[in-house]
């Protein structure tokens, strides 16, 4: 996510209330694409992932005076990220499987060969059901290390447990999703 | 390494799921109408001036606050001071040091079973001259080269009233970095559907040290469940948990060790 000094800065501007900052455009598209794709791994429903990417930053634009400054920008962001997908899991309290549903732009990258299409569609759906099968917490940890590249200390920060702690859930959930997709991996 | 491969699968099927960036533009401005739409409320509030709360003002309660809390906490360390449990004042016989011919033992002894086994063996444990493995051969190819550690686990008992402590359980652990060990720790009990687990993870941390997540679940000698998080200094144990009952006490040591894992004793020219 971007720790860009602009857009920390523009932020904190408006903070210290020197600068009005409304629902633009320009601050929601900063962000949009990397929060979405946090999501999306954690809920594995297209339809949900946009409603949450919605969620989450009305929420960070509503609640940045609560942005206290002392962690950094993306960690704060990370956290109201996955507090509310957290609350969203609860509240559904269903598993889900990725939809099948084509997004218009998406479909012309898919491969032209249908039994490359097929293939590609039967590893996808492996790959969804086997993060599904993990906790909400587990996948968050492969979310945060794998996906999104962070450091285990950090991803340990973002989550507010020990370093032990996030090691032990990111080596818990790579061994489930190895035995999981075990025939992929061949 | 089936990690990297999973990485790599992961990041792909990321990618592949990713909308393009006509679905990111319609989801901003779809975000950017229903701000409006709700209203929201602008960062900077019309307020008069002095009704703000400026950043200076929140920065100095802020630190206001953060003396006040450090001032509490000393006040209570004072009349509490911390329980630090040194295993120099302990009995000897409770504390579970591991000798240099322990390690080369059991570097020797996991090198050649894993020889048998290959990638299959995921750990073995040592309870009273009693040897368990675990061996899973459904699991993909583990890196037989990842480093090995040693984890001894020991629960000491005694009487009240009495001096003496006794050993009531021993274990040791050899295993893989970061590898998950489940195994049965009493040697009398071998059902598989026993209640009783020593769970560990250890994991070798960049300084050195070694992180170990512990689950213990005894029923004897004594009924305890135990989960803990520790981070060990290779090859000095620690006092990991202690428990009173109404007759007796209890303490778990835990060790921890790294093996060596040359296939050869260097030789020593005499």
């Amino acid at each position: 996510m971007s720790d860009s000094p602009q857009c920390e800065d523009y932020l904190i501007a408006a903070l210290a209330g020197s600068v009005e900052v409304p629902v633009d455009d320009a601050l929601v598209r900063r962000h949009v694409g990397d929060i979405r794709a946090m999501i999306y791994p954690m809920v594995l429903n297209d339809a949900d992932a946009d409603d949450l990417t919605q969620e989450v930053l009305l929420r960070v634009v509503r609640g940045i005076d609560r942005f206290r400054g002392e962690a950094q920008f993306s960690t704060w962001l990370y956290r109201i990220t996955l507090n509310t997908v957290r609350n969203f899991l609860s509240r559904q309290n269903r598993r889900q499987v990725a939809s099948d549903e084509a997004l218009d732009d998406r479909a012309d990258r898919r491969a032209d060969l249908p039994e490359e299409l097929a293939m590609a569609g039967e590893l996808d759906g492996a790959i969804a059901s086997a993060l599904q099968s993990l906790s909400p917490t587990l996948r968050a940890a492969i979310v945060l290390t794998t996906l999104q590249g962070l450091g285990v200390r950090e991803a340990a920060r973002i989550e507010e447990c020990s370093t032990a702690t996030m090691y032990w859930r990111v080596h818990k959930a790579r061994k489930l999703l190895e035995r999981d997709l075990a025939r992929h991996l061949k | 390494m089936s990690g990297d491969k999973l990485d790599k699968l992961l990041k792909t099927w990321a990618a592949n799921r990713a909308p393009g960036e006509a679905h990111l533009d319609r989801l901003a401005a779809g975000i950017v109408e229903e701000g409006s739409r709700r209203s929201a409320t602008p960062l900077c509030r019309d307020e008069a001036p002095s009704a703000r709360t400026s950043m200076r003002g929140k920065l100095i309660y802020a630190t206001l606050g953060a003396a006040t809390a450090l001032a509490i906490v000393v006040a209570v360390s004072a009349f509490f001071p911390a329980q630090v449990e040194i295993c120099t004042g302990m009995p000897a016989e409770a504390v579970p040091a591991i000798s240099p011919s322990e390690v080369e033992a059991g570097a020797r002894l996991f090198r050649e079973v894993s020889q048998v086994f290959g990638d299959s063996l995921r750990w073995m444990t040592d309870t009273e001259n009693k040897v368990r493995l675990g061996v899973d051969s459904d699991f993909v190819a583990h890196d037989v080269n990842a480093p090995r550690l040693l984890i001894r686990v020991v629960v000491v008992g005694r009487n009240n009233g009495e001096s003496q402590w006794r050993t009531l359980m021993k274990t040791d652990v050899l295993t893989y970095d970061q590898e998950w060990v489940e195994a049965i720790p009493d040697p009398k009990s071998p059902d598989p559907k026993s209640p009783d687990r020593l769970i560990l993870w250890g994991n070798i941390l960049p300084d050195g040290n070694v992180a170990v997540d512990s689950s213990l679940r005894l029923s004897v000698p004594i009924r305890m469940q135990v989960d803990v998080t520790n981070v060990f200094t290779p090859g000095q144990p620690a006092e990991v948990f202690s428990i009173e009952t109404a007759d007796a006490q209890y303490r778990v040591f835990q060790a921890v060790t790294p093996l060596q894992q040359n296939r050869e004793t260097p030789c020593t020219e005499i």
